[in-house]
């Protein structure tokens, strides 16, 4: 009796288990055929091989006016099967169109190669100097599709698709490695941060201001000496390479000094063509020689306008440039570029928003020169309004650390020197920023948001004005 | 009846509330501060709502709503079961039609939106028919894979938070009025616990305000997590939530959206799992002859027919009838008949 019972229900429980089984087998099946009978258009299955992994964006402004767009993408021939990279090749390779906007211009791109492309992966937006209006740009990278907002947006002082093209055998991919040199640069203080999602708070809270590193690339030896003879150049940012006519009127040409304190190569070889003839602002023609010179120097070798056309694999012996180091920074307002910040003045910068972890500051002991390590280590910032002034009073706490030991009287003067330093580069950064610019860059709308909300108010219907009200006092407390 | 404790019901009752707060953070429509402010107020009208509820669970603890109803009188206990099985409708379709927007803004080439919804649905569907029990257990493990997923991306993004990014404003009254409005007609939970409290084995009570005060802490965590780390951003994001997951890297994976997805998706599915479990409880208490069932399937197929309709043709915006009669059915059905069914005697198994 008992075991008959037991039985029925063994049958009985294997009859709910079958249920079960044959309910999720179901479900599993409809959700299959569900994701399989959508496969063509827009939903068609790709595979990993049929998608471009696109690891930086260029973007450059043509002479009429037309977005030329450049892919860098990670080359399959520097990347062995049985080792992850092939240090004889190039392991990045770019592609390059022109359209009236960007997304036709990708579209284009991705056409030229067959496959679509992914931007989900994009480590950086370098941006062309002629590029004038950052507008349509935001615009895109905003609402496209997967672009993290941990990706870098920066200019250069050349073309994009120049930079881009640069083939470089070490590292992961070339990408990669321009990312390395602006986080480095941002650690040591030469290079302000430059996120996508930060430009996108500036410019939301600040009325399209924003500042946006430069990136430049070092040539070879026997250029760069030549190079070192003109420590100083002019770079036209918002004015398209061969650009003779257009846009010029509504940008301001601006000077950077690009030697003086960094000790590293300075600019390139067409920057200082056109320093030469930049005595007269409008000597179009100085540009236009300049342009085609960096054209057939660069990897890529395409003429701009036309666009098109894949350049990677085998070529990189055509590749000139060894590497890339940021010089200074474009100041943007309202949207667009405006000015151009020295090395020195982003220092400065960095040390007053307290984005810097260390820098190295030389200083004369006696007769020695000697590098003193600088750490910002805290920043305390109080916001006052005196004789209908805001003012604004640092106190930075900065960190000194020596390479040598010396004796206690040594460490206090070369703390003494390095300070004096330091506030060299905050009075350069707040001379620049907001005497001359009047740039709202030292988070003056939080500062007031914080402390005072009627200046605020004040500040968001008229910032211009409320910004010249501002001074900024900076005070170091040094600790060794 | 298969019953499940106070946290299982804590549980669910929080997953089916957080869906909203993950998908859709409306920072675009009102400011951080009014949101802060709207998240109390709501947060304190919500406890406050509930305690009708409260009172019919201590009075019945064994009857639904409906069965309560449906004894007094059979018109209106049948007119209550078609109304919280309407309400169920709205709300899955509510809910699938939000999860599509979602997928079809960020994974605009990954898979149509319809057939993301579809699957869910179906899944809902086989959750709800193996009852609470297993809707409950799924509620546990997404639970902890959200706080997993949710702790990895904070601990990622909290070198990137600052408190240069908080602006402040002075809150205006009708941006708070409709902050609050906003958050009471998500409140959707009101509907649930009149139906579910039978299932608890004890203190169910405690469990909605376990729930409530849950929702709030993340609702908080959430938006400061947001607010410190993308500032501005904010105004123009529509998926802030994800958003953190897109610019959260650790040193091995460079971005975390990933770790966020499954839990988005385990989400929607125990959400959309209870509408239809409540909708057939619903049904099958005041329509005896048929199966259960039945009506869940009924249900399922009408709440996906709808949000299918709409997402086919890329319909993304709700029209304003559907939040008004929403938030009036949550009311109505949540706060204004447990109140009037309250009064009167209750079972001899009342409780404390």
């Amino acid at each position: 009796m008992f075991t008959a019972l037991e039985r029925v229900m063994k049958v009985k429980r294997n009859r709910i288990g079958f249920k079960r089984i044959f309910v999720i087998a179901v479900c599993v099946l409809f959700i299959f055929s569900l994701c399989s009978c959508n496969s063509t258009g827009r939903y068609a299955k790709r595979d990993i091989d049929e998608k471009i992994i696109v690891h930086a964006l260029g973007i450059d402004i043509t002479k009429d006016g037309k977005f030329e767009v450049t892919l860098q993408m990670l080359s399959q021939q520097g990347a062995g099967s049985n080792t992850p990279i092939d240090p004889s090749k190039p392991n990045s390779a770019a592609i390059s169109q022109v359209a009236d906007t960007i997304p036709a211009a990708i579209e284009r791109c991705e056409t030229d190669l067959g496959k679509r492309a992914f931007l989900g992966h994009s480590e950086l937006i370098l941006l062309g100097k002629s590029v004038v209006d950052l507008e349509p740009i935001l615009d895109y990278v905003i609402n496209a599709e997967g672009i993290s907002l941990g990706t870098f947006m920066a200019y250069t002082d050349i073309t994009a698709k120049e930079i881009l093209n640069i083939k470089i055998t070490s590292g992961a991919y070339s990408a990669e490695v321009l990312k390395e040199i602006f986080e480095e640069s941002q650690k040591y203080g030469t290079s302000t941060e430059c996120e996508l999602i930060r430009h996108i708070d500036n410019l939301e809270n600040t009325n399209g201001t924003t500042i946006m590193p430069i990136i430049k690339k070092i040539k070879d030896d026997k250029k760069s000496s030549e190079e070192k003879e003109n420590s100083s150049s002019e770079i036209n940012f918002g004015q398209s390479k061969s650009d003779s006519s257009g846009t010029e009127a509504e940008n301001e040409k601006v000077k950077t000094e690009s030697g003086e304190e960094s000790g590293s190569d300075s600019s390139s070889k067409e920057d200082s063509s056109s320093k030469e003839d930049s005595s007269s602002k409008q000597d179009e023609s100085s540009k236009s020689d300049s342009s085609s010179k960096s054209q057939s120097e660069s990897g890529g070798g395409e003429e701009s306008g036309s666009g098109g056309g894949e350049s990677g694999g085998g070529s990189s012996e055509e590749a000139e440039a060894t590497a890339f180091y940021i010089d200074g920074a474009v100041i943007v307002k309202n949207r667009k570029p405006y000015s151009v910040m020295t090395r020195d003045e982003v220092i400065g910068l960095s040390f007053l928003n307290n984005d810097i972890a260390e820098q190295v500051i030389d200083v004369k002991l006696g007769d020695i020169l000697t590098g003193v390590t600088a750490g910002s280590v805290d920043k305390n910032t109080k916001v006052s309004v005196k004789n209908n002034r805001i003012v604004v009073d640092i106190r930075l706490v900065i960190s000194y650390e020596f390479y040598k030991s010396y004796t206690k009287e040594e460490q206090k003067t070369a703390g003494e020197k390095a300070d004096e330093r330091i506030y060299n580069f905050c009075d350069k950064a707040i001379k620049k920023v907001l005497k001359e610019d009047n740039a709202d860059l030292f988070e003056i709308h939080s500062l007031l948001n914080h402390n005072d909300y009627k200046l605020y108010k004040e500040y968001k219907k008229n910032p211009e004005e409320v910004l010249k009200m501002v001074d900024i006092n900076v005070s170091i407390d040094s600790q060794i | 009846m298969r019953k499940i404790s106070f946290g299982q019901m804590t549980v669910i009752l929080f997953i089916s509330r957080i869906f909203y707060s993950l998908t859709f953070v409306p920072f675009m429509y009102s400011d951080v501060t009014c949101q802060v402010i709207g998240f109390a107020i709501s947060t304190a009208i919500e406890c406050l709502a509930v305690i009708p509820a409260i009172i019919l669970y201590k009075k019945h603890p064994d009857k639904n709503l409906c069965q309560i109803a449906y004894e007094k009188s059979k018109l209106c206990g049948i007119l209550i079961s078609v109304a919280f099985a309407f309400a169920a409708v709205l709300i899955i379709n509510r809910l699938l039609r939000f999860f599509g927007y979602f997928m079809y803004v960020t994974f605009p080439d990954f898979l149509p939106s319809w057939v993301v919804i579809s699957a869910i649905a179906v899944i809902s569907f086989y959750a709800a028919f193996q009852g609470i029990e297993a809707i409950s257990r799924s509620a546990g493990l997404t639970f902890a894979f959200f706080i997993v997923s949710f702790v990895i991306v904070i601990a990622a993004l909290s070198t990137k938070m600052s408190y240069s990014n908080v602006m402040f404003d002075y809150p205006e009254i009708s941006d708070i009025s409709h902050e609050v409005f906003n958050e009471l007609s998500k409140f959707s939970e009101l509907l649930l616990f009149p139906i579910l409290y039978p299932y608890v084995k004890e203190k169910a009570g405690k469990s909605i305000y376990g729930a409530i005060a849950l929702k709030l802490i993340f609702v908080y965590v959430i938006t400061t997590v947001c607010v410190l780390t993308l500032g501005s951003y904010l105004n123009i994001s529509k998926f802030p939530f994800f958003d953190l997951g897109t610019y959260a890297e650790t040193f091995i994976i460079e971005r975390l959206d990933a770790f966020l997805l499954p839990a988005w998706i385990l989400v929607a599915f125990i959400k959309a799992a209870l509408f239809m479990f409540i909708g057939k409880i619903a049904l099958s208490t005041s329509f005896k002859r048929t199966k259960a069932n039945v009506y869940l399937l009924i249900l399922s197929v009408a709440a996906l027919a709808a949000s299918l309709a709409a997402v086919l043709q890329e319909k993304w915006n709700f029209p304003v009838w559907d939040k008004v009669v929403v938030t009036i059915l949550i009311l109505v059905l949540g706060v204004l008949l447990p109140l009037v069914y309250c009064f009167g005697k209750g079972d001899e198994s009342e409780t404390e």
